[in-house]
């Protein structure tokens, strides 16, 4: 079932950038990032899943840098959500493969995913409004200098919880 | 102990690409499909780790027989709630699961209590070692696990299965102890032997009447005295040859085990020798205590390559005693067992050699084909040729095959030891 699941959301990740750009350098990424996603699930290696993840998010900016058109920001909040719960959905197969699942532990994990899905969409889209309003009262560039800095302290500030957390863990 | 997973690494690294790819392409989509992945870590960081499982063991039974199952039982509680308590526990490699699975999965809920049960067959004897769960506690997404390791060790001992023994090799000579063997010697006992002419002393309820009616003098009957004897098992654990669980010296520890068992309901007295380049021992003894002692000792014993080899004449006499009928049980793959056997002979004692044959168990490990067939008839010739060898040596040899009865080859003993005893 789990397989199923990663194929479906592979799709819908790798095909919507697709979709957008029906170009062959698009396809050819498309099909790579998919082997290569196959290829972690069977081998059970998060960090080749991930290699495919990052893969498929390259081929969604070479879409988008292809088309050259407005930002389409519903399919990118959907392409999010899919990387999101496919990255813990190959992960999830790869811990418990082979293990007795007991009662409720798929239901309540398919519940929880469907959580992600919606939260997630929730958020960005609130994120999204936010970023339109700032947009609208702030002149250019100042969006793109923001939009900068916010990604370097978002990255930093990751690094450095996961660095805290990783250390308080250890001691 | 609690730790953060790899998964958040990959998943700061998403993060970190899509920002990236977003601030050079000057693309917000890209900047967008990271939000999920960034509020996930953030998430997962933020909670505290999943509470730790407590896990206690219990197993059905301590002692069962060979090809008998197990059922494991492990209950779990948590001091809170666990999204994911994933359970393994390890399994010794002689053993398989046929009912459930040693790796689980449950959601255990806050003062819940979780029972989880499964079933592993034992085919092969020896002393299991269980009660090792490894309970890792993961929170929904998996960033987060905390993991113990429960120890409650439970040695599960696999008893050989015994097979059905009849007649025994009889021992040549007998202890000082009562037993169920008539002695050559004469006194209490209930088997009449010769008469004598009555001399004073002799008890009146000994006077045989009859013949003292005829010959018109007083006679006594003599009785037999009944003896019991000291039989030593040796076990060659030198080589084997076959699959588990039937290998050869899976067999012989089934005859040896069935022959410690056959001669102790006869009173009689049985140690046991585990030749392996060194000797291994357990001292002659009588009773179900000496039984539970020798099976245990058989329950260890495996094949372990040395080229160490022992001289008989090292095992002390209190193990050996002089008059033991000394039964070897092996498969004569190493020629070092037979300077063990013909030293035995040499030194007088009574020597029974029960040779499991392992050409059928080889031959049924192999695909068949005429060369196979060549093969093996070429190696029961040169087995043959080895057990008269021995028997020239004045060694009681019987081949067993396993395809048949232990008691077939027994039987063999008892011809082989009266044909001697003519000569």
């Amino acid at each position: 079932m789990m397989r199923w699941i990663i194929a479906g959301l592979l799709v819908i990740i790798g095909g919507y950038p697709l979709a957008l750009a029906p170009e062959r350098a698009v396809a050819i990424v498309a099909a790579s990032a998919a082997a290569l996603c196959g290829l972690g699930v069977v081998t059970q290696s998060t960090p080749v899943v991930t290699a495919s993840l990052a893969l498929l998010v390259g081929e969604h900016a070479l879409a988008v840098s292809l088309t050259d058109g407005p930002a389409r920001l519903g399919g990118a909040v959907v392409a999010g959500v899919g990387v999101a719960l496919l990255l813990e959905v190959a992960d999830f197969d790869r811990r418990f493969r082979g293990a007795a699942l007991g009662p409720r532990v798929l239901t309540l994990q398919l519940m929880h995913w469907i959580g992600i899905a919606v939260g997630g969409a929730a958020i960005a889209v609130a994120a999204l409004v936010a970023a339109g309003t700032l947009a609208s009262i702030m002149p250019v560039p100042g969006p793109q200098l923001l939009g900068a800095a916010g990604a370097l302290v978002a990255i930093g500030g990751a690094a450095l919880a996961l660095h805290r957390a990783l250390r308080a863990r250890a001691t | 102990m609690s730790r953060i997973t790899p998964l958040a690494l990959s998943m700061l690294t998403l993060v970190t690409w899509g920002l990236v790819l977003g601030v050079a392409l000057g693309r917000a989509e890209l900047v967008v499909i990271v939000i999920p992945l960034v509020i996930r870590l953030a998430a997962a960081i933020r909670t505290r780790p999943p509470h730790e499982a407590v896990v206690q063991h219990a197993v059905s039974g301590v002692r069962v027989l060979e090809g008998d199952r197990v059922r494991v039982t492990a209950v779990v509680t948590a001091t809170g709630a666990v999204p994911l308590v994933e359970l393994f526990a390890p399994l010794p490699a002689t053993t398989h699961v046929v009912a459930g699975s040693n790796h689980a999965v449950f959601t255990l809920a806050a003062d819940d209590r979780l029972e989880w049960t499964y079933e592993i067959a034992c085919p092969r004897r020896g002393a299991l070692r269980l009660g090792t769960v490894h309970a890792r506690s993961w929170d929904r997404s998996g960033v987060q696990t905390t993991e113990v390791v429960a120890r409650d060790p439970t040695v599960v001992r696999v008893w050989p299965r015994l097979l059905p023994v009849r007649r025994m090799p009889r021992p040549r000579r007998t202890q000082t102890s009562a037993g169920n063997y008539v002695a050559v010697t004469v006194g209490d006992g209930l088997e009449p032997g010769d008469i004598r002419a009555f001399v004073s002393g002799d008890s009146i309820r000994r006077v045989n009447w009859r013949a003292s009616r005829r010959w018109s003098r007083l006679y006594v009957t003599q009785y037999h005295q009944e003896r019991n004897a000291d039989v030593v098992l040796m076990l060659d654990s030198l080589a084997e040859a076959g699959v588990s669980p039937t290998t050869t010296l899976d067999l012989a520890i089934r005859a040896a085990a069935s022959l410690a068992a056959a001669y102790l309901a006869r009173k009689d007295r049985v140690g046991f020798i585990e030749y392996g380049g060194v000797f291994h021992s357990v001292r002659p003894g009588s009773g179900h205590r000496q039984y539970t002692r020798l099976i245990d000792a058989m329950l260890d014993v495996n094949v372990m390559f040395s080229y160490v080899t022992r001289d008989i004449v090292l095992v002390p006499r209190r193990v050996l005693p002089p008059q033991a009928l000394v039964i070897a049980i092996t498969s004569l793959l190493d020629r070092r067992f037979e300077a063990v056997l013909i030293d035995l002979a040499g030194r007088g004692f009574d020597v029974v050699v029960l040779v499991v044959s392992p050409v059928p168990l080889v031959r049924d490990a192999q695909p068949g084909s005429p060369t196979a067939d060549l093969a093996s008839r070429l190696w029961t010739l040169e087995r043959r040729v080895r057990d008269d060898a021995l028997r020239r040596r004045q060694l009681t040899v019987v081949e067993w095959d396993p395809t048949q009865p232990l008691d077939v080859a027994l039987d063999g003993v008892g011809r082989h030891r009266r044909r001697s005893a003519v000569r």
